[in-house]
């Protein structure tokens, strides 16, 4: 999948090498090294996907974040030094749509602007995935299904908005533990377990008879439309 | 208190000793001025040639004449009232008219001389016995003893009170110096007690603010530090992939992600010292909402469980991310290591010291050897419970394992318990 990316990048090392990994694989990169020629690249360009580093020499990247969300919908992806929840939190309820954690590898980025791309194809310009009664705003962070609100936690949310990206595939564990939780997998965690509990008792269903959210023994979860 | 003690008696004798001499003396005058007034009484009559009758009288109406201690003897030799040995003195106012007062056997003599008629000197004389003399000493000593007593004690009751208030806040000081040497940075004292204590209890507190925000601003610098270490290891993790040499490659990922373990460990290190230091949370509280959370999947693997809530609140020197981190350990330890269907109890308890929380399954067991060893490794049972042990331990708790008496194994977190109050804002 083709797609045109902005990267703002105030190191020109990291600027080039990222550049070089994702037009490597076959993307058309812009890259800027300061707040305000990336917001104007953004304008100019209207790339597909954004990757916006947080440290810039001009702008604050959250500052840059909020006024690309002014202009344009575009997907953005943070490249950030710190992972603790409040700071990732913060970038989510900046406008953020995906984050990466340095260091990350060339490939690693290159996976998240792919995985950034195919959810973008998912949601279409509605910006909300669609699984049977299930509708899940990506930009509110906000669920519902059959018309009624869903109150779910930061993971359970975004743990059932993987899922819609891959609705009526199984997805591994392994999978979900990096994707959703940016994280090795262990092989006996039971975080995911856990949450698939949580969120499969408020869709309304029970493992004895589910309808939207499946276990597959010894495989992995799928998220189907039970029509 | 023994000063004081000592301090109060010297006050207590240096005050109630002259006021017992003074008690007598005053008794002594007392009972001679009875005597001379009762003489002054017979006067008249004697130097108005009254007849012996009338002298017998007149004597008589005292209380000295009554008692018989009353005598007027003249120089010419008659006498009315108990016949009395001859002293000097009475010899000196019967010859030279001088009157005087002095002791005698039993008591004291007055002797007044009285120029009875023409060439004629009478005297007369009242004896006042030593009963007379000490009337009302010994009450009056009594009392002032008794006085001394209850001042004494009153004074060691207060010099007990003043020490208290002195000794208290610097026991309560000496100790929270302890705690803060032994490394509980959240330690403070409430200022109370002489000015000089409460003065020394304020440069106290302020010295731990002063130690824990130092050591907060270098964990911060440490965190902030190892931070921005992950932009030239990005730097590096993207050269590598430059490399054609697969075998350097894959030996230079191994290196890099030695580098970020290492920096992450150190982030993750600071970062979890800044967020306990001196934080708290309601024991009861945490667990039963983590009790919650897994109780879910329970429901679904349709293992019996059961919750075995003791008194709350139970205050712990553990932040509430921090506890809920090591419950959420030990319960799933129960789910990653026993079958779908095995039952399992969570419980805890508290006493004024200490509270435990336990976690136990029907399930095989743990092997203990291994925990002991600290086994580690990516979703064993050693590393989280090295996780667990090493909060416990950092608040000078711990971390057992025992037989559960459901079959299998119980792990138990004992954390020190703070004083209700003592919770900190999260």
């Amino acid at each position: 999948m083709m797609a045109s990316v902005v990267i703002v990048e105030d190191d020109h090392q990291i600027r080039e090498l990222a550049a070089r990994a994702l037009a490597g694989s076959g993307h058309v990169v812009w890259s800027e090294h300061t707040g305000m020629a990336g917001l104007q690249s953004v304008i100019d360009n209207s790339p597909d996907v954004v990757v916006l580093d947080l440290g810039l020499p001009d702008v604050d990247g959250s500052d840059v974040l909020r006024m690309i969300r002014g202009v344009s919908q575009v997907p953005v992806i943070i490249a950030t030094a710190r992972d603790d929840d409040v700071e990732i939190v913060r970038l989510l309820d900046a406008g953020a749509d995906e984050y990466v954690v340095k260091p990350y590898s060339g490939a690693e980025l290159e996976a998240r602007v792919r995985a950034m791309l195919r959810r973008s194809a998912a949601v279409g310009p509605s910006n909300t995935l669609r699984v049977g009664g299930i509708a899940i705003e990506l930009r509110s962070r906000t669920a519902e299904i059959d018309g009624e609100a869903l109150v779910l936690n930061r993971k359970e949310f975004d743990l059932l908005a993987y899922l819609a990206t891959r609705a009526g595939e199984v997805v591994s564990r392994q999978e979900l533990y990096a994707e959703v939780w940016r994280q090795p997998y262990g092989g006996a965690d039971k975080t995911i377990d856990v949450h698939v509990s949580w969120l499969r008792r408020k869709l309304g269903e029970t493992a004895a008879e589910p309808r939207y959210l499946h276990t597959v023994r010894g495989v992995g979860v799928r998220l189907v439309d039970p029509s | 208190m023994v000063v004081f003690m000592a301090i109060s008696l010297m006050i207590a004798v240096s005050f109630v000793v002259p006021l017992g001499f003074l008690v007598r003396s005053t008794a002594e005058d007392r009972a001679i001025d009875t005597g001379r007034s009762d003489a002054a009484a017979v006067v008249p009559a004697l130097v108005s040639g009254s007849t012996r009758g009338q002298l017998e009288a007149a004597a008589g109406a005292t209380p000295s004449g009554q008692a018989g201690r009353l005598t007027v003897i003249t120089s010419s030799g008659w006498r009315i009232g108990l016949e009395v040995e001859r002293s000097e003195r009475l010899d000196s106012a019967l010859s030279v008219g001088l009157s005087s007062i002095g002791p005698v056997d039993g008591g004291v003599e007055v002797v007044t001389a009285v120029a009875s008629g023409p060439g004629e000197l009478s005297a007369i004389r009242v004896f006042i016995p030593d009963e007379d003399l000490r009337r009302g000493q010994w009450t009056a000593w009594a009392a002032l003893a008794a006085v001394a007593v209850a001042l004494v004690g009153l004074s060691v009751l207060v010099a007990d009170r003043l020490a208290r208030s002195i000794v208290r806040p610097a026991q309560e000081l000496a100790a929270a110096a302890q705690r803060l040497g032994e490394g509980d940075l959240a330690t403070r004292v409430e200022p109370d007690g002489p000015p000089e204590l409460v003065e020394l209890s304020g440069a106290f507190n302020k010295l731990g603010s002063q130690v824990s925000s130092m050591l907060d601003r270098e964990r911060e610098l440490v965190a902030e530090l190892s931070h921005r270490l992950r932009t030239p290891l990005t730097k590096l993790r993207m050269r590598v992939d430059q490399v054609d040499d697969d075998s350097l490659v894959e030996e230079l990922h191994g290196d890099i992600a030695d580098v970020t373990q290492v920096v992450n460990a150190l982030i993750a290190e600071a970062r979890s010292s800044l967020s306990t230091a001196g934080e708290s949370c309601d024991a009861a509280l945490v667990v039963a909402g983590r009790v919650e959370f897994w109780s879910v999947l329970a429901e679904d693997t349709e293992r019996p469980w059961s919750f075995d809530r003791g008194s709350s609140p139970l205050p712990v020197p553990v932040s509430t991310a921090s506890l809920e981190a090591v419950l959420d350990v030990l319960i799933e330890n129960v789910f990653a290591h026993t079958d779908d269907g095995v039952c399992f109890t969570v419980g805890f308890e508290g006493d004024d010291r200490k509270v435990r929380i336990w976690v136990g399954d029907a399930g095989g067991g743990v092997d203990e050897a291994a925990l002991t060893r600290g086994a580690s490794g990516s979703g064993s049972t050693g590393l989280g419970l090295d996780i667990a042990r090493s909060t416990a331990q950092a608040v000078g708790g711990s971390l057992q394992i025992a037989k559960s008496r459901l079959g299998g194994s119980e792990v138990s977190v004992v954390l020190p318990r703070l004083r209700i109050g003592s919770f900190s804002s999260q």
